[in-house]
């Protein structure tokens, strides 16, 4: 079978799912082939770490030979980064620490 | 040898496990709000409870999310005090309803123009945070919790007190909400060009 019959049973449907054969034509045994819809429908779990029901690996396989999934791995990618960044600056004003150490000074003085 | 009993939180521990997460407290106490100076409060009052109860604490475990269920907690007891059941009522309505499209229609736009997502490079922090101050509060904390503070569904499952499922459904809802209103921010803005259908 070659790369586009290979492809196309991958982008087909839920029944593509016999053994996957690797860039060398070698059957691959380590990772059950998923289909693109399997892959959209995981991805924000992948990137978050969170797989349930399937492997990190098979997931990871199909996105790496999938052109037309990749990228939406790659704006999910692009996205989070965002997110995580928009609050990388951000921190607690250094006059609401201080008002926080005074109250529990004033507390820990109560109970004592 | 056997393992000796864990202790309960000393005092004195408080300043070196609770103190060190004030600024994530902090940023946390704004997003839910998102209002400095009940932000501002909501640290203090969170801190104070966290010192109360203390003796409550294992050492060791999870400090910070025990302290943002605590400022979560607050921030709802606040919120209900201040508003009328009805007004709560409304703002809790699950909009997860419709259907969840397995493709995200907003990459599907995307992909072509940007396929490595450096448009989302353009957009400024601010702009960022506003959207997700502008989400339904349950998709708001997900987000905040998982892609700010990066805690495990399994860790919001339980600060939310709603089941795994219910966290992963908010989350993904909360990012498509947000990758939407964001990809337009930057068709507007001319940082990617849009699709056919966005004018």
């Amino acid at each position: 079978m070659n790369f586009f019959d290979r492809l196309k049973r991958l982008l087909g449907s839920s029944e593509g799912q016999t053994s996957l054969a690797d860039g060398n034509g070698n059957a691959s045994e380590a990772c059950k082939p998923i289909t693109c819809m399997e892959a959209m429908a995981k991805v924000q779990e992948y990137l978050d770490g969170e797989l349930d029901g399937v492997s990190h690996e098979e997931v990871a396989q199909h996105f790496s030979m999938c052109k037309r999934c990749y990228p939406h791995l790659r704006l999910e990618e692009s996205f989070k980064d965002l997110l995580r960044r928009s609050t990388e600056e951000e921190g607690c004003p250094e006059h609401v620490k201080a008002q926080v150490l005074e109250l529990l000074s004033q507390e820990a003085g109560q109970s004592g | 040898m056997k393992k000796p009993e864990k202790e309960a939180a000393e005092p004195a521990d408080f300043h070196e496990e609770a103190l060190p997460h004030m600024d994530a407290v902090f940023r946390f106490a704004l997003r839910l709000s998102g209002s400095q100076d009940q932000a501002e409060d909501l640290v203090q009052e969170t801190f104070l409870r966290a010192f109360r109860s203390w003796d409550k604490y294992t050492p060791g475990t999870q400090c910070k999310s025990w302290l943002f269920t605590i400022c979560r907690n607050v921030f709802l007891r606040q919120r209900e005090r201040g508003q009328r059941h009805d007004e709560i009522v409304s703002e809790n309505v699950d909009r997860s309803s419709g259907p969840f499209e397995v493709v995200n229609p907003v990459w599907v736009k995307a992909v072509k123009a940007d396929p490595e997502g450096e448009f989302f490079d353009a957009i400024v922090d601010d702009v960022v945070l506003q959207h997700i101050q502008d989400l339904p509060e349950d998709y708001r904390t997900a987000v905040v919790l998982s892609d700010l503070e990066g805690f495990s569904y399994q860790e919001i499952s339980e600060m939310t007190e709603v089941p795994v499922g219910t966290v992963k459904s908010r989350l993904f809802r909360g990012r498509r909400i947000l990758q939407g209103v964001l990809y337009d921010y930057a068709v507007s803005m001319g940082y990617i060009k849009g699709a056919p259908d966005d004018a």
